[in-house]
């Protein structure tokens, strides 16, 4: 049975794979894992209410896109971190990210990398989504600035390039 | 939640039962544990349950069997669910918050944290299932108002739900004032089973107006084995309607409700008619 | 109309900063690690009025970690307004950065900055104050009755009447004839319309970082809609000089208004200046519901009088806005309500306008998107439907007749400013007309109504459409200024250094397109950098639609100015006089067919011959505020069984004058639409009865997500403003006027129901529709 001990400076550490990276960190139990995250340098993950239900802090844990205000840094340990950074870089944007850009979809920007991640996930398993798969997949991510018009459709776009790439 | 010193991860029931007291904090989809208790001094040790066995939708003859620790996403996309009791399980399912929500929340969690908005416990009774218990020692098979009622210790293994009532009519809306709301005004989980116009067997379960699920055994005993006719859903209607309004009179949406069970019990029974 | 034939303006060209964001770049406020970064927080009131009799901060003092705590005994009392306007600021001076009394749940008592924000937290709750708790009011009706005072200060300014709770009031007679009013109507209507405390809901809560540089200056990293003002506000209230301060605008995660403020930047300020260290505060998102801004609630009464034959005599609106504990913003929101709404229809005989911002014991209200002329444009709008009605005129029709026509004037704009007198102009560009056709036509209007009259007879589901057509402002007229500097490096690419603020609104890129497009370059050749104090020229902000408008002038006029020393430069070079130069695709071309690069110019200043920076700067203010014109469309499905409103098709055409960028111009508009749906259909705050915002979580003030909104179309309709930079005018707000009432007017249309009070939630349309079935 795994078990963490909480060290003498009220610490645990953990090990985990982020965005391809192996590391290993210093955390408290009561640190969220958004928090550890962003400060790790990876600040792309954005923190826009802490209670999850804005899905700015959208991440994926071993394979499952979740709001990373809600765990603990600890329930990282042993798994697989995708954050916006993994998905893809301004040097080699993920043709996701660059339907969003294509589509106008990108307003001020802050609930991107959490719609990005969303739709990763949405795409994972059905490629070829209708308006309503995509709207349901999406509805944990809340935008103030486009109205989910131009991001819809970024998505529709995502779908129908990424059937003629090879990029995971 | 600094001063604790140890978080178990058990991978069998058996290492549960080692470390688990009564008084254990237990933590699973993390979609309420943590944010409840981060500033929360006083927890001792945390098991996370999440390496336990219990991710699993199994269906036999009698009965289907969900894992406690399968999540909200897993039931609205898994085929069992969507094809038994014409896709209620499914559809119920995908009424919970919000996709990122439904990825984490675990159907246990959704259970032994009762909320008036909470959606397992209202198909639970609606298809009257049943919950499994470990309390480290034994396992207990009983209806969610015992659970509730006597407020047992334990964990909750997996719910079972009968497919005696697959072939039933079922009905589930949540109104609220947006889609992906956790909130609700209130919200129907019903079946319903007619032959030739009579009400075999009727099970009105109703969310978001007591923390536990509300219904009345006694109105569904009542209309059972009634012809229906235009005077029984005046009459089924105008009951459930007084009768959601009594279990919250003071609630500022109780004339809604109100309002709301008499034309939507009306519109069930109409359809049911019809069948 | 202009048919013009654009390069770079008009053209779908991608936002320069979208690629960075889409791939989660660091560049938003709070995306830097500062070594030595404190953290800061403040003690929030837990009661709506009170004194605080007694502070001891001693035991927070003794939490490890701690740095300091202040009170308002450690700061100069310097009364001011937080609003993010220019100087003067219309807003009354009633706000002390810390005060020795609370006015509302949420208000600052004090703040501490300490090493973790936990221990912020930990020293927060070992603070002991004695408090006196005082009556509190929380109905502007009540508190105008003056039994409470809220603002009793002696040294508070620009207040008219504290001892009734008013923080502005206007009483406007704008035109009257000879006649007695309403004595010509055939009707008249008198209504009330309602809406409750809203909130921006920016998915980045406000966010500040302030520290000293190595140069002993105060630089403060702010996510805010108005850098300059917070420049010249944090000195007022640190009593330091502006020269002291430099504030630079990261990427800002959305403001809507909520950032024209300055909520954050002077205490942080404060606690860097006392601490010498940089700090860090960032709202929560409770603290953003409850302690940054708010939309003013309002109670809007139009009395108006019409004749069978469609001409509206008279119209009589007052407006009485609950201002929350702080005037901000209280005199313009105030004047705007009736200043960007009432020109829109021709009224015969008599017109009046007037109005209070009151003081009340609840979160403050200040600047959101549409500032006045949401609460407003629910009333007018519904209104008009009403009286249509009552003469038997089909509501497009009786629109068109009373519209402001191409050309016209009104007599609002002369005497309805914004803390000013106004300035009068007449509409010189509108699509106002097209934009009804073309949205009747695309949402299929008769054909519909048609339908639904006969389908509606025998169906639970009642089926309806509504309409509203609304106008806005390009920027305040005569006030609001912005400036531009453009400079010309090597390689013939320029750096346009701009005071405008880009708030995720795309203005980096469309003044970029506006520089390119006088230069004739590409939109890769401008490089943007904007809103640094130290280092771009004045702006006043991203607010009252002034970026296109205002500082695209100053842009423009910038973009001429260096194409005119270009020209000049290549002159020299190519020996022929300048009148028979032109630009063209990087070349001075001359008549006779000479030419010379952009590059050679460009070295040849820098490098060979009488060298010089090729550099200019501009300023501009408008001289009118021309409006930009909307309608909108709007068909909804009412479920009467449960009263759940269904938006199926939302058509909302606006005319913007030439958009600089067609997506960006959808994209705002869009979001402003489906904020205004989302108004409509969900929002309120819901507060307890000693002031408390009970639902100040995403959780409980739901705004719409992805599965909540209707197929939504937005066209734009293109006109030409001969005063805007290429045409343009603006179009960040009006989007959000539109849906109040032209969903007021779709129930009305479906089930007979009048709702005047948003949200129209569930419960309050079934309720409507039991009360018009026992009639």
């Amino acid at each position: 049975m795994k078990k963490m001990t909480v060290g003498k400076e009220k610490s645990i550490d953990i090990s985990f794979n982020i965005n391809g990276n192996d590391m290993t960190v210093s955390v408290k139990p009561s640190e969220s894992l958004i928090d550890m995250i962003r400060r790790l340098g990876y600040k792309g993950t954005k923190k826009g209410c802490d209670t999850g239900d804005c899905g700015s802090c959208a991440l994926i844990l071993d394979g499952k896109a979740v709001v990373s205000c809600l765990m603990p840094a600890f329930y990282a340990d042993g798994k697989k971190i995708t954050t916006i950074e993994g998905i893809g870089s301004i040097l080699n944007p993920h043709p996701i990210q660059k339907a969003f850009v294509d589509a106008g979809a990108v307003q001020c920007g802050f609930c991107i990398p959490g719609m990005i991640i969303s739709t990763k996930f949405l795409l994972d398993r059905f490629p070829t989504p209708d308006e309503k798969t995509i709207k349901h997949h999406l509805d944990g991510n809340l935008c103030r600035c486009t109205g989910y018009v131009k991001q819809i459709e970024a998505v529709r776009l995502a779908s129908n390039r990424l059937k003629n790439t090879n990029r995971e | 939640m600094n001063n604790i010193k140890n978080i178990y991860f058990p991978t069998t029931l058996r290492d549960f039962s080692k470390i688990f007291k009564k008084n254990s904090s237990l933590i699973a989809g993390s979609t309420y544990f943590f944010n409840a208790n981060k500033k929360n001094n006083l927890l001792n040790d945390i098991i996370a349950i999440t390496e336990l066995p219990l991710k699993y939708i199994k269906k036999d003859k009698k009965n289907i069997r969900i894992g406690s620790l399968v999540t909200f996403d897993d039931i609205e996309n898994n085929d069992i669910c969507k094809d038994t009791y014409f896709g209620f399980l499914s559809h119920s399912a995908s009424n919970c918050s919000s996709q990122l929500i439904r990825n984490m929340a675990t159907i246990g969690g959704n259970i032994a944290h009762p909320n008036a908005f909470n959606i397992m416990p209202l198909v639970i009774e609606t298809l009257n299932g049943k919950i499994k218990l470990y309390d480290g020692k034994k396992y207990t098979i009983m209806p969610l108002t015992d659970y509730y009622n006597k407020k047992l210790s334990g964990i909750i293994t997996e719910i079972i739900l009968p497919l005696a009532y697959d072939r039933d009519f079922f009905y589930f809306e949540k109104i609220a004032k947006t889609s992906s709301s956790w909130e609700s005004y209130i919200t129907f989980s019903f079946r319903a089973s007619v032959k030739n116009k009579i009400i075999n067997d009727m099970r009105l379960v109703f969310g978001a107006i007591t923390s536990m699920p509300l219904s009345s055994i006694n109105i569904e005993k009542k209309f059972t084995g009634k012809e229906i006719t235009k005077e029984l859903i005046n009459d089924i209607s105008k009951e459930y309607s007084e009768f959601v309004y009594n279990a919250h009179p003071s609630h500022k949406y109780a004339e809604y409700r109100k309002n709301v069970v008499m034309n939507t019990i009306s519109e069930f029974f109409s359809k049911l008619s019809k069948r | 109309m202009d048919e013009k034939k654009f390069n770079v303006v008009n053209k779908r060209l991608t936002k320069t900063d979208s690629l960075a964001l889409a791939c989660g770049e660091p560049v938003f406020c709070d995306d830097v690690d500062i070594k030595g970064m404190l953290y800061g927080k403040i003690m929030f009131s837990p009661h709506p009025h009170a004194l605080i009799k007694n502070i001891d901060v001693s035991d927070a003092l003794k939490v490890k970690g701690v740095k300091t705590v202040v009170t308002y005994k450690d700061i100069k009392r310097i009364p001011h307004t937080t609003a993010g306007q220019g100087y003067p600021e219309p807003s009354p001076y009633d706000t002390y950065m810390l005060d020795k009394k609370v006015r509302y749940v949420g208000d600052r008592v004090c703040a501490v900055a300490a090493e973790t924000p936990e221990q912020c937290d930990e020293a927060i709750s070992k603070i002991k104050i004695g408090w006196e708790i005082l009556p509190a009011v929380f109905d502007p009706f009540e508190a105008m009755k003056g039994e409470v005072i809220i603002h009793d200060e002696a040294d508070s300014k620009n207040i008219p009447d504290p001892k009734h709770n008013i923080a502005s009031k206007t009483d406007d007679l704008v035109m009257i004839k000879n006649t007695e009013p309403y004595a010509e109507a055939d009707f008249v209507v008198e209504k009330t319309y309602k809406i409750p405390y809203l909130q921006h809901c920016a998915i980045e809560p406000h966010t500040t970082i302030t520290y000293f540089d190595s140069y002993k200056r105060l630089v403060i990293r702010s996510s805010t809609q108005v850098p300059f003002h917070v420049r010249r506000i944090v000195a007022q209230t640190l009593d330091i000089p502006v020269k002291m301060i430099r504030v630079i605008k990261p990427r800002i995660g959305g403001g809507f208004g909520s950032k024209q403020e300055i909520l954050l930047e002077d205490i942080c300020s404060f606690l860097t200046l006392k601490t010498g260290r940089p700090v860090k505060m960032e709202y929560s998102r409770k603290d953003v519901f409850v302690s940054s801004r708010t939309r003013h609630p309002s109670v809007v009464t139009i009395k108006s009088g019409v004749k069978k034959d469609g001409t509206i005599t008279d119209l009589s609106m007052d407006v009485v806005l609950n201002t929350g504990a702080y005037g901000s913003h209280a005199l313009t929101v105030l004047m705007c309500s009736g200043s960007h709404t009432l020109p829109m229809y021709r009224v015969k005989n008599y017109l009046k306008f007037s109005g209070r911002s009151v003081y009340t014991n609840l979160p403050v209200s200040g600047a959101y998107r549409g500032y006045g002329a949401t609460q407003a444009f629910f009333a007018l709008e519904a209104q008009m439907d009403i009286m249509a009605e009552k003469i038997g005129m089909d509501p497009v029709e009786f629109r068109k007749k009373n519209y402001i026509k191409m050309g016209e004037t009104s007599p609002v704009f002369k005497v309805m400013g914004e803390g000013r007198e106004g300035v009068d102009q007449s509409i010189l560009s509108t699509g106002l007309f097209e934009a009804i056709d073309r949205g009747l036509k695309e949402i299929r209007w008769y054909e519909k109504k048609e339908k639904y009259k006969k389908l509606n007879e025998r169906s639970a589901i009642k089926y309806g459409l509504g309409m509203a057509a609304m106008m806005q402002g390009s920027g305040i007229a005569e006030i609001d200024m912005g400036s531009a500097t453009i400079k010309m490096n090597e390689d013939g690419s320029f750096n346009l250094l701009i005071g405008a603020t880009d708030i995720g609104t795309g203005s980096d890129t469309i003044l970029a397109q506006i520089a390119a497009e006088t230069l004739g370059v590409e939109l890769s050749d401008i490089i943007v950098y904007s809103s640094d104090t130290d280092l771009t020229p004045f702006d006043v902000g991203a607010y009252a639609s002034s970026t296109t408008f205002v500082s695209g002038g100053a842009v423009k006029k910038t973009a001429e100015k260096v194409r005119d020393i270009i020209i000049d430069d290549a002159s020299k070079i190519l020996n022929e006089p300048a009148d028979k130069l032109r630009l063209e695709n990087k070349y001075v071309v001359s008549e006779s067919g000479k030419k010379v690069s952009f590059k050679e110019i460009a070295n040849t200043s820098l490098y060979y011959h009488d060298q010089h920076q090729i550099i200019a700067s501009a300023s501009h203010y408008g001289r009118t505020s021309p409006p930009p014109f909307a309608a909108h469309f709007v068909e909804l499905a009412l479920n009467t069984r449960t009263g759940v409103i269904n938006i199926i098709n939302y058509v909302a055409c606006v005319d913007c004058g030439t958009a600089i960028n067609p997506t960006l111009a959808e994209g705002q508009n869009d979001g402003a639409v489906v904020n205004g749906i989302s108004h409509s259909l969900s929002e309120g705050f819901e507060i307890s009865s000693n002031g408390t915002v009970l639902n100040s979580s995403f959780r409980r003030y739901r705004i719409f997500s992805s599965k909540d909104i209707p197929n939504l179309k937005t066209i734009l309709i293109p006109s030409y403003e001969p005063t805007g930079p290429y045409g343009a005018k603006s179009v960040s707000e009006i989007g959000i006027n539109g849906p109040l009432p032209a969903i007021s007017n779709a129930l009305y249309d479906a089930a007979g129901i009048r709702l005047v009070e948003s949200p129209f939630t569930p419960d309050k349309v079934l309720k409507a529709i039991e009360e018009k079935s026992k009639v």
